[in-house]
């Protein structure tokens, strides 16, 4: 999930596509893009659906990433929470509950591997992309990417994710699905670069 | 995050039987929760989402996930039998979800209706309730015993007054020896209506 949000920052004006290989073609401008956009923000809404339970949790807020890694998920409603994402670290605040959680990715091998993927996802990494997903273009109006794990640790928590770009190669949505049949779809709006200093 | 037992039990050793009831009334008997969730086991911490369906009479299943992630567990009390699922391979053995499930039953479904202490039945780890209220008759605190010695407690803050006329604590905070679970109330929609087979995870 935090992953698919990272995909947002790829929002840009990236170079049109060879209809061809639209696929290679989108996420290497998106690279290109990404690497000269040193911090972007947007903001989200995210629709988690439950499958067992037949129902959809609703939620919205802002998502930032910087050329240096890290990642900055913070939902504001229905309840704020925050999760950074900063080398093999990962920081989940959870004001209501007046906690906070620090995870050492190295020691979460599962976690570190979903967060790993979405990592090379933001960055555009087709070395690591490839490495860890097979890469289809699922449509090409709009422009769909779906990736699909190969490595069955990382199988055993997303089946695909699947990434939509608008005519001008903005990321647009990112549609999660989890292994356990679970859904989240994410879209997108209002990217925004920003300068060193988060203005 | 998140309760147990059928029948209102007939039978208690002092001034009441423990009873299974939600929280307030809730007109045909069924709510959703959904709650932050906060589970400390020693040095091991999880920070949740739990997604809760209650019936009346004691039944209810948990949906937990990770705040930002995968769903982790199903845990569910359906007619007095215990049933979970747990999603992560790699939390198997790390976590038991019937401890969720046992914190749910104690916070939400244990009372004693009409009394300051009851019996518990049905349950291992305790066999008595002590209840606080406030002026109001909403429960602010209860003490779970086991042989005379508390075992845990659960104490219920910030309570809020729901269209329903039922008042909910957004912040429950359960203590015992072994483990701490808070729970911060996010949504709780009295009557909600689903079909009874969601209750099996």
């Amino acid at each position: 999930m935090i992953a698919a949000l990272a995909l947002v920052l790829c929002t840009a004006a990236a170079p049109q596509t060879d209809a061809g290989q639209p696929g290679a073609a989108s996420l290497e401008a998106l690279g290109r893009h990404f690497a000269a956009m040193p911090h972007v923000r947007s903001r989200f809404v995210q629709k988690r659906r439950w499958a067992a339970l037949k129902d959809v949790l609703e939620s919205e807020g802002t998502v930032e990433f910087d050329r240096q890694g890290t990642l900055v998920w913070h939902t504001e409603k229905p309840s704020e929470t925050e999760l950074v994402l900063e080398g093999s670290t990962a920081v989940m605040k959870v004001p209501r509950l007046k906690t906070s959680q620090t995870l050492d990715l190295k020691a979460e091998p599962g976690l570190a591997a979903v967060f790993d993927s979405l990592r090379a996802v933001v960055r555009a990494d087709f070395a690591a992309l490839r490495k860890d997903f097979e890469l289809q273009v699922s449509s090409t109006q709009p422009l769909a990417v779906r990736l699909s794990p190969k490595a069955e640790a990382l199988r055993q928590v997303i089946s695909a994710i699947t990434l939509t770009f608008d005519a001008r190669l903005d990321l647009t949505a990112v549609a999660l699905e989890e292994a356990g049949g679970d859904r989240t779809d994410l879209t997108f709006s209002g990217h925004l670069a920003v300068d060193a200093g988060g203005q | 995050m998140v309760r147990i037992w059928a029948s209102a039990v007939a039978a208690g050793l002092w001034l009441g039987a423990c009873a299974h009831a939600p929280m307030g009334p809730a007109s045909d008997g069924r709510f959703k929760m959904v709650h932050q969730v906060s589970a400390t086991y020693g040095a091991q911490q999880y920070l949740m989402t739990g997604y809760l369906l209650g019936r009346r009479d004691g039944s209810f299943r948990v949906s937990a996930a990770a705040l930002v992630g995968p769903r982790l567990f199903d845990v569910a009390r359906v007619d007095g039998q215990w049933k979970s699922k747990v999603h992560l391979k790699a939390l198997e053995a790390k976590l038991d979800p019937r401890y969720l499930g046992l914190a749910i039953d104690r916070v939400y479904f244990r009372d004693c209706p009409g009394a300051a202490r009851c019996a518990v039945q049905d349950d291992d780890e305790v066999d008595a309730l002590e209840v606080d209220r406030s002026a109001a008759g909403v429960v602010t605190h209860k003490r779970f015993f086991k042989g005379g010695v508390q075992q845990l407690e659960v104490r219920y803050l910030e309570p809020e007054l729901f269209p329903d006329g039922s008042t909910q604590a957004r912040r429950i905070e359960l203590h015992h020896a072994k483990y701490e679970i808070v729970i911060a109330l996010e949504s709780y929609q009295p009557g909600f209506a689903f079909d009874d087979a969601l209750l099996e995870p």
